[in-house]
């Protein structure tokens, strides 16, 4: 825990968080006498209501980096998630996306939101052990979750594989190794986090055993992502600790009328200062570049559109620089992250636990990360709040994603003066928010309760996030079609812009 | 009465051929009126006798006469006096009304033709007639429209005119010179396509820049974006229901040297399982022998329609066609050796086949003789100002099946095959009042449109793609291009208008953002002004179904859209033009445009319907043969749209957008707001850019259907 105290100090100088630091005062707080009540025992309980109040938001929209208040309360006792083989869980709640345009060129401006409201529910299975990304002796959380919203009902069933590995000192690092997706509509992928086990803490960390209030830590952000879906796309996003990344992106060409053709191949590279490069083919080889620089002194982002013929002149056709305002703050991090044992709270009341079974109180963990993507223009908040009691587990869990876009590859601006459609600037073009609650509603286990506290503390946390890979796909899904969107119509764009 | 009409026509038959021999001598005093003097007053103008007919005049009122025509055919419709047209009308309006006594009561064709259209001994006798003057006549059994065709000395004989050739724009057309005169008693209302020249045009948008590039979205994320996904889950997929589609241009109809059609293709390079016959062709060019019904085979001019060429046939490169833009027929003098394939029919066909995917598609297309589809056997004299003006201009320009929608639609409804029409065309209302609609034309449009909803038949058309300004670009209305204008026949009262939106999609059909009205918020520049169809009707007072809706805008009178699916450029669809090896297998385009949204609008309606023919509660509240048949879909969109929780469970509110085109002048009167670029926003609710937004399949069979 002394690395994590110490990690925690460390964002409070670094990220000016100022909150948090107080609570966990250097020193943890240990146990705290207040503890969950005991639930009853309850294998399929009735199924309660899902909640059809708005999940409450759990962080304001800002491109402002971290988030700020951690309560400092006394942490659970004990707290026990116990896990088997053949256990199942279900959970229901809502999620709601929001749609704001903020900033829309030229007219009408319209600060009202595009909202969805739809009733989620979740059935979990566990199996283990399981296997994933080559590594043994995992958990698979198998969720399979519906989303009913008013127009529409989708599925989506998402694999998480959790595992754990000592952190020294009696602490037990729960780990993420990444899920694999397909949903109703036809969509598949997979996001594999590589070498969770071997770079933890600073990876693939999503919980601390024994949770202690106070404590805290971080993950660098150092992943790889692999993504594939139905359609031939492929990707691979390696970021790195700092955030920066490289995304190579495989785009089918000719689809299933010219399977034949060659695919498109595209590559972004961001780096840790905000400058970046969108290498993309259009005439070539060689290929086109849209260069970004980093904010200047005078606060302005120098983005510059090279479109070189074929070879072997590969002269240039287009050469130009479009300046836009900057939109993230000097010095620019690009990822951000801390996590956080907030200790005990009252289990919010949108989550709709049931308190004779499960209590009213539970630990709070919460993981809160911003994101800077310099080339699509956008920055993303991330914030999860997990409830866990001693002897049930999870029994809610709170997550919002927001992301706010400043680039333009939608279409839906107008008049950019180069042809290709930034509309860089200090608001946001549109403002993506998506956030979830569900609470535990019935669970079908294996271990009794009275069994539960003599479970292995190890292996008692996973249904953490077993909430958040389906919605981490949701997520995932809007980023990536954002990408391909960029792709598109930055060749289209510039395509228009040359042909004028 | 029949007696007496017997009498009037045979001496209608002597006066008119009579009239016709007179007229053939030439030389007659110009003692009769034109409604709408051509910019360039023809030399020539026979006299007649008789009764003024009403013949579209004025289509030329920004025209310019060239000279004399020469065609060896001349073909045109002529709208014959029904007994009880507007009582056909108010019919549709109550059968489709779910308060009355006749709610889904449907008529057959020949039902109509007995009760409200011309009586069979008046049709008869007027085939007779036409064909003593050496003219085919096809008839039809709801005796609303004769289709005639013949040499032109004979039309121009029997009808009392001259053709001439004019100029509107850069298209070369056929008109008559001076007003038709027949005899009086003969009981002709108006003729149809006398002007050859339509202001209908094609509502799709190929995306230029995007040929190699954005492939389009696939049936199946647009089946999961609306729910049609779910919709199939659950059952319905089409099985027993049939679309029409009213054609606009060549489509591989399964000639021998086509081996399969794009549509069918579609399915199978998108792997849409499904039953439905993709397209079957309803040719229906040929004309009957006089006897006035269907079915017979007597054809002038064109015995068959030219068969479907690659786009880089001998013959096209011989006349410069370019293919590069799907659907551009701009050069073509020769169809019989160059007849590429029509993007918005394979458009229409394909999204209408994939998506209703058990479904039956009849696809009717009509051709012209009268259009020359092959080389004119007689040149324009090289002295006309036709022939200066444009020496490669031989003949009158073409639009296939555009000109002949009547046609095309009076076939739909005498087969009866078809359970939903779907039209991805239109014109702007101010040049289609006195032609396709208005005492000019003797309402004709109207009146086979309630013909259809009669039937029960549900009528989709694109709402267009100029969003507040349906008459931009209309050369017949130069005086105010940019003033508030909408389309027809979307906005008529029987005809479900169908707008668009954008809709950003991932690759499964998940929205990742919002849906938004089609219009200057999501247009890629330089991609050209376009914009979902809408505003308010100059002409139509609002339906009943729109009727007693609080706060709705116009005033009293038709809205435009009813609804909106997938339409823009940028979120266009994937389209097989060609496919087929034999033709060159030119692939996928993307486009888009309502042209997209009419078609996905029909195919989710044949999913309501195949719900309601699984359905007895449903079934047992209609009549005839087709009891699974609903109607006009107006009735339950607006239905749904009274009750908020209903309205909110089957349509998604379209927010964001403005169907403004870039330059135009302020919207008067505008009811959404402030729109500072003249078109009208989205908004909560209804409104004249989205209608009352888009629907989503599944929950629509739940609300209509209640399965």
């Amino acid at each position: 825990m002394v690395e994590r105290r110490a990690l925690l100090a460390l964002l409070c100088v670094t990220l000016a968080l100022g909150v948090g630091c107080s609570g966990g005062g250097g020193s943890p707080s240990g146990p705290s006498a207040t503890s969950v009540p005991t639930p009853v025992p309850s294998k399929g309980a009735s199924a309660t209501p899902p909640p059809t109040q708005a999940p409450t938001p759990i962080v304001t929209a800002s491109p402002t980096p971290m988030p700020t208040a951690a309560p400092s309360a006394a942490a659970l006792s004990n707290p026990a998630r116990p896990l088997h083989n053949g256990d199942a869980y279900a959970y229901a709640g809502t999620t709601q996306q929001n749609f704001v345009y903020s900033s829309v060129a030229p007219t009408p401006v319209s600060t009202s939101a595009a909202s969805t409201t739809f009733a989620v529910a979740q059935n979990v299975t566990v199996t283990s052990p399981a296997t994933y990304g080559g590594v043994t002796n995992l958990a698979d959380f198998t969720t399979t979750e519906t989303d009913t919203s008013p127009l529409q009902t989708t599925k989506i069933k998402t694999d998480t594989f959790y595992g754990t590995a000592s952190g020294g000192s009696g602490i037990t690092d729960l780990l993420d190794y990444g899920y694999t997706s397909v949903d109703s509509l036809g969509q598949k992928f997979a996001v594999t986090t590589t070498n969770a086990q071997a770079l933890q803490p600073t990876n693939g960390l999503i919980d601390v055993l024994p949770e202690i209030s106070g404590s805290a830590w971080s993950n660098a952000g150092a992943q790889t992502i692999v993504q594939s879906e139905a359609d031939g796309f492929a990707a691979t996003r390696t970021y790195a600790g700092d955030g920066s990344y490289v995304e190579n992106a495989t785009y089918p060409q000719g689809g299933v009328a010219t399977p034949t053709a060659a695919p498109l191949t595209s590559t972004i590279t961001a780096h840790a200062d905000g400058t970046a490069t969108y290498n993309f083919p259009l005439f070539g080889p060689p290929n086109s570049t849209i260069s970004y620089s980093a904010p200047n002194s005078q606060g302005v982002i120098a983005i510059n559109t090279f479109v070189p013929g074929a070879t072997p002149t590969s002269q240039p056709i287009l050469n130009v620089n479009n300046f836009v305002s900057a939109w993230y703050q000097q010095p620019v991090k690009l990822y951000q992250e801390l996590d956080r044992d907030n200790g005990a709270v009252a289990i919010p009341s949108a989550c709709n636990v049931s308190a004779a079974n499960y209590g009213t109180q539970a630990n709070e963990i919460e993981q809160k990360s911003v994101r800077v993507d310099p080339v699509l223009g956008t920055i993303e908040s991330f914030d999860e709040l997990t409830y866990v009691t001693p002897t049930a587990g999870v029994v809610c869990v709170q997550l919002q994603d927001q992301t706010l876009t400043y680039y333009d590859y939608s279409g839906q601006g107008n008049g950019s003066p180069i042809g290709v459609a930034y509309s860089g600037g200090n608001s946001p073009l549109e403002t993506a928010t998506i956030a979830t609650t569900i609470g535990l509603v019935s669970e079908t286990v294996t271990t009794p309760f009275s069994l539960r506290r003599s479970s292995v503390a190890a292996q008692s946390g996973m249904r953490l996030a077993n909430a958040r890979s389906n919605f981490l796909a949701l997520v995932e899904h809007r980023r990536i079609s954002a990408q391909k969107r960029a792709f598109h119509y930055l060749r289209t764009s510039i395509l228009e812009r040359i042909r004028r | 009465m029949i007696a007496r009409v017997r009498v009037r026509l045979r001496t209608a038959l002597v006066a008119l051929v009579g009239t016709a021999s007179f007229a053939a001598c030439g030389g007659g005093s110009a003692t009769h009126l034109t409604p709408l003097a051509p910019a360039t007053l023809a030399p020539f103008q026979p006299a007649g006798i008789g009764r003024l007919v009403p013949y579209g005049a004025n289509l030329l009122r920004n025209a310019t006469y060239l000279g004399p025509a020469r065609v060896p055919s001349v073909g045109l419709d002529v709208f014959v006096t029904m007994r009880d047209a507007a009582g056909l009308r108010q019919y549709a309006s109550a059968a489709n009304d779910p308060t009355s006594a006749t709610y889904r009561h449907w008529l057959t064709p020949q039902e109509i033709g007995d009760r409200f259209g011309a009586s069979a001994s008046d049709y008869d006798a007027m085939t007779r007639t036409f064909n003593a003057a050496g003219i085919a006549v096809k008839g039809y059994p709801q005796r609303e429209m004769l289709r005639i065709s013949g040499p032109q000395a004979n039309v121009e004989r029997a009808l009392g005119m001259t053709l001439g050739l004019y100029r509107i724009g850069t298209r070369t057309i056929l008109a008559p010179v001076s007003a038709p005169r027949v005899p009086t008693a003969l009981p002709i209302e108006a003729l149809g396509n006398a002007v050859a020249y339509t202001t209908r045009s094609r509502n799709f948008v190929p995306v230029r820049a995007a040929g190699s590039f954005i492939q389009g979205y696939s049936p199946q994320q647009i089946a999961n974006a609306f729910d049609f996904t779910g919709a199939y889950a659950a059952g319905f997929t089409g099985t027993g229901i049939s679309i029409g589609i009213i054609g606009t241009g060549a489509i591989a109809d399964g000639d021998p040297r086509i081996s399969f059609g794009d549509a069918a293709d579609y399915k199978r390079l998108y792997g849409i399982g499904g039953s439905g016959t993709v397209v079957q062709i309803v040719d229906t060019s040929n004309v009957s022998p006089g006897t006035g019904k269907p079915g017979a085979s007597y054809s002038t001019g064109l015995a068959t329609p030219p068969p479907v060429t690659s786009p880089v046939a001998p013959g096209c490169v011989a006349q410069h066609y370019s293919p590069t833009v799907p659907g551009s027929s701009a050069n073509i003098k020769d169809y019989t050796t160059c007849n590429p394939e029509d993007a918005e029919a394979q458009l229409d066909t394909e999204q209408a086949s994939a998506l209703a995917p058990n479904a039956t598609v009849n696809f009717y297309i009509a051709y012209n003789p009268t259009e020359c589809f092959g080389p004119c056997p007689t040149p324009i004299p090289s002295a006309s100002p036709m022939a200066t003006a444009n020496p490669n201009q031989t003949q009158p320009s073409q639009q296939i099946g555009l000109s002949l929608s009547d046609d095309e639609i009076q076939q739909a409804i005498a087969d009866n095959r078809s359970d939903i029409i779907t039209m991805s065309f239109g014109g702007d209302e101010i040049s289609s009042n006195g032609f396709y609609f208005g005492s000019g034309s003797n309402n004709f449009g109207p009146t086979e449109f309630a013909s259809l909803a009669s039937m029960g038949i549900a009528i989709f058309a694109s709402s267009g793609d100029s969003g507040a300004e349906a008459c931009s670009g209309d050369p017949n209305v130069l005086a105010a291009p940019n003033n508030p204008c909408v389309g027809y026949p979307a906005t008529d009262p029987s005809v479900v208008s169908v707008g668009g939106v954008n809709a950003p999609l991932d690759a499964a059909g998940r929205l990742t953002g919002p849906l938004t009205g089609w219009g200057i918020q999501t247009q890629i520049p330089g991609q050209g002004a376009s914009g979902s169809g809408g505003g308010c009707s100059a002409f139509f007072s609002a339906p009943v179904y729109e009727s007693g809706l609080a706060g709705f805008p116009c005033a009293g009178k038709r809205t435009q859209p009813d609804v909106s699916l997938d339409a823009d450029t940028n979120t266009g669809v994937a389209v097989v033009i060609n496919a087929a090896s034999e033709l060159g297998g030119r692939g996928i385009f993307p486009i888009g445009g309502t042209s997209v949204a009419a078609p996905e609008a029909a195919a989710m309606w044949a999913l309501v319907l195949d719900a309601c023919r699984k359905t007895v509660t449903c079934t047992s509240k209609g009549s005839g043969a087709t009891p699974y048949r609903l109607g006009n879909p107006d009735a339950a969109y607006y239905a749904a749209y009274r009750n908020p929780a209903t309205y909110a469970s089957t349509f998604a509110d379209v927010l964001f957008g403005n169907n403004a085109l870039p330059g135009a002048s302020p919207a008067p009167g505008n009811p959404t707001g402030a729109a500072p670029n003249g078109g009208y926003n989205a908004g909560t609710g209804y409104d004249l850019i989205t209608g009352l937004g888009v629907p989503y399949g599944r929950n629509l069979i739940k609300t209509v259907v209640g399965v």
